[in-house]
This record gives structure tokens, sequence and C-alpha cells, in this order.
């Protein structure tokens, strides 16, 4: 669409040490164009230049409850931190921030140097990797459901043992989780939860962000394989995805 | 191409986890230097499109004193 002088904001996806060395060519960013890489004050910021009307808060709004959208955007934004934090140290910005003007870039560096250098000395060498705990599905042991209750009580009273049930196997597999992330933990150099949404698939118990060092990769995985049949002996089954950026351990 | 799933041998990475990370980790920076955007409340999407089957169950215990077993976890 062509316009007059569009007005360009900045799309930040990553902060990098100043001597940090990677390649994004062939890169597209989430407004279509193309990765830029450049040098404020002790650091290296990674971003696109995309247009405002794309991503004013009205525009933004309309767009998340495109689920099409949504898909196309935050796996391109995640695809650039990827690609970023597979060669270098390097810290992930949240989806959509962005700053009015790229100029904003060496007041930000500036700013934020103390917190951005021990963000990065605290990632350093290492990334994420994310552990889900799911109940595997069993199908309840109460009564037979073609044993009709006598009464409207004893209909209720049934009711609310098989929730009564409900709760405590849930609790046992929380109990279950937390046992297993725990020694999960011993092979990592942080760990973190992740919260869980509503509406989210309920057989989830624990979701679990490990900040693992490169060179515990392999133990880490190793260890995780290792728990997958006292996990299943507690009614879980374990669900490994990474390497992630370090998006989980940004912040305190 | 998922470079990720190259790397780790693993499935490939469902939405949902790329979504609990991009949408709700990474840093954040707040004040002027950001335009209005940043002040959308992301999690505003409507996660039932991306769940093919929601349970209404109630959600088992998400006490955050869970995380107390890690030294590490935020407050």
């Amino acid at each position: 669409m062509p316009s007059v002088a569009a007005k360009s904001a900045c799309y930040l996806y990553a902060l990098a040490p100043r001597d940090a060395v990677f390649d994004l060519a062939g890169l597209t960013g989430v407004g279509g164009g193309e990765i830029t890489v450049s040098a404020h004050g002790d650091f290296l910021f990674v971003f696109e230049e995309v247009a405002v009307e794309e991503f004013t808060q009205e525009k933004l709004e309309e767009n998340l409850q495109d689920l099409r959208w949504v898909e196309d955007k935050v796996r391109t934004h995640d695809r650039i931190e990827h690609a970023v934090s597979v060669q270098t140290t390097a810290l992930p910005f949240r989806f959509c921030t962005i700053l009015a003007e790229t100029d904003a870039l060496s007041t930000l560096a500036r700013e934020k140097r103390e917190e951005f250098s021990a963000s990065l000395q605290r990632v350093a060498g290492a990334r994420e990797w994310g552990v889900k705990f799911l109940r595997l599905s069993k199908k309840s042991s109460g009564p037979k459901s073609d044993d009709t209750p006598r009464s409207g009580t004893e209909f209720l009273m049934r009711k609310k043992r098989s929730l009564d049930e409900q709760t405590l196997q849930a609790q046992r597999a929380t109990e279950a989780a937390v046992r297993l992330a725990r020694s999960m933990r011993t092979t990592a150099r942080e760990a973190t939860t992740i919260p869980l949404r509503q509406r989210q698939d309920r057989t989830i118990v624990l979701n679990t962000s490990f900040l693992v060092a490169r060179e515990e990769e392999g133990d880490f995985r190793k260890l995780v394989d290792g728990m997958r049949r006292e996990a299943a002996d507690a009614g879980l089954s374990l669900n490994l995805t990474g390497p992630w950026p370090p998006y989980s351990f940004t912040t305190k | 191409m998922d470079t990720r799933l190259e790397e780790s041998g693993l499935q490939p990475t469902p939405l949902i986890d790329v979504l609990d990370r991009v949408l709700q980790k990474g840093v954040v920076i707040h004040g002027k230097l950001t335009i209005s955007v940043a002040e959308v409340d992301l999690l505003d999407i409507d996660l039932s499109l991306i769940i093919s089957s929601p349970d209404r169950r109630p959600l088992p215990a998400t006490d955050p004193t869970i995380l107390e077993p890690f030294p590490s976890a935020p407050r």
C-alpha cells in the first residue's frame, strides 16, 4: 500500500552484548521487513522498522481476535528470537515491544544499562527448556454409571464424592509433579513456573521452565527422560520442549 | 522450517507453548519510550480458539506457593 511517508516504529526482538557476532540474513520479521542490528551503548539491538499503522492499539486488539494472524506473528517473533539465541547470548523482548522511533534505542541503552547487563550475565551461555506435567487420562473407578441413584440426595452425594475424588487426584498429581520438577532443577541453573491459563487444557498440572547451561543440556535431557517412568507411575506424562531463548528468565 | 525441531529432535512446538512464552515472558519496557501498543493486554486472546475441546472443570491447584520449591522463583 503506497502511503505518504509512512511513519515507522521500531519493533524490538532482542538485545545482545555489543561484541556478539551473529547473522540474521534472509529472515523476515513480523512486519514483513528485514531485520536490522545496530549498536547502542554496550549493546546490540535486533529490531525491525514497522509501519505504525499496523501496530496501533486499536489495530492490535482487532488482530488479536484473529488466530491466524496471532499464530503467524507469534511464530515469526519466536523464529527470530531463536535465530539470535542459537548464535549468541541474548535477551528476548516480549511480543510487540515497539519503540516510537529508532532514536529511542540510545536512550534505552543508557537508561537500562545496568539492568540489561545483569540480565545478560544471568542467562549467559544458557538456554531455556520447558517441561509440562500432564495427567494421563484414567477412567474413574467410581460406581458404575448404570447404577441409578435411588434419590436426589443420593445422586448429589455421589456427585460430591466423585468431585472430592477428582480434587484429591489433582492434588496428588500436582505434588508428584512438583517433586519431579525439583529433581530436574539439580542440573539447571534456575527454574520457574509458567502460570496455568484459564481455559487451558485441564490435563496440565504444572508448567515449568528451566534455565540450563549449554554444557549441561545433555545431562538435563537425560535426567528428564529418566524420570518418565516414575512420572507414569504417578499418573503423569512429561512434555519436553526447547531449546527456547531464555524468555522466562529475563525478569526477576 | 522449525530449526528448534531440527536441533532438539523433539516434536514440533505446539502454538500454546510459544504463546505462553512470547506473550507472557521476555523483557518488557515501560514508560515513555514505547508506543501505546505495549499497553494492550496480550492475554486477551481467546484461547478457546486454540484449544479444540476446552474442559470446563475447575483448574487444579494453582496456589502460588507451589513456586517456593524453586529458590529462584519470582515472587
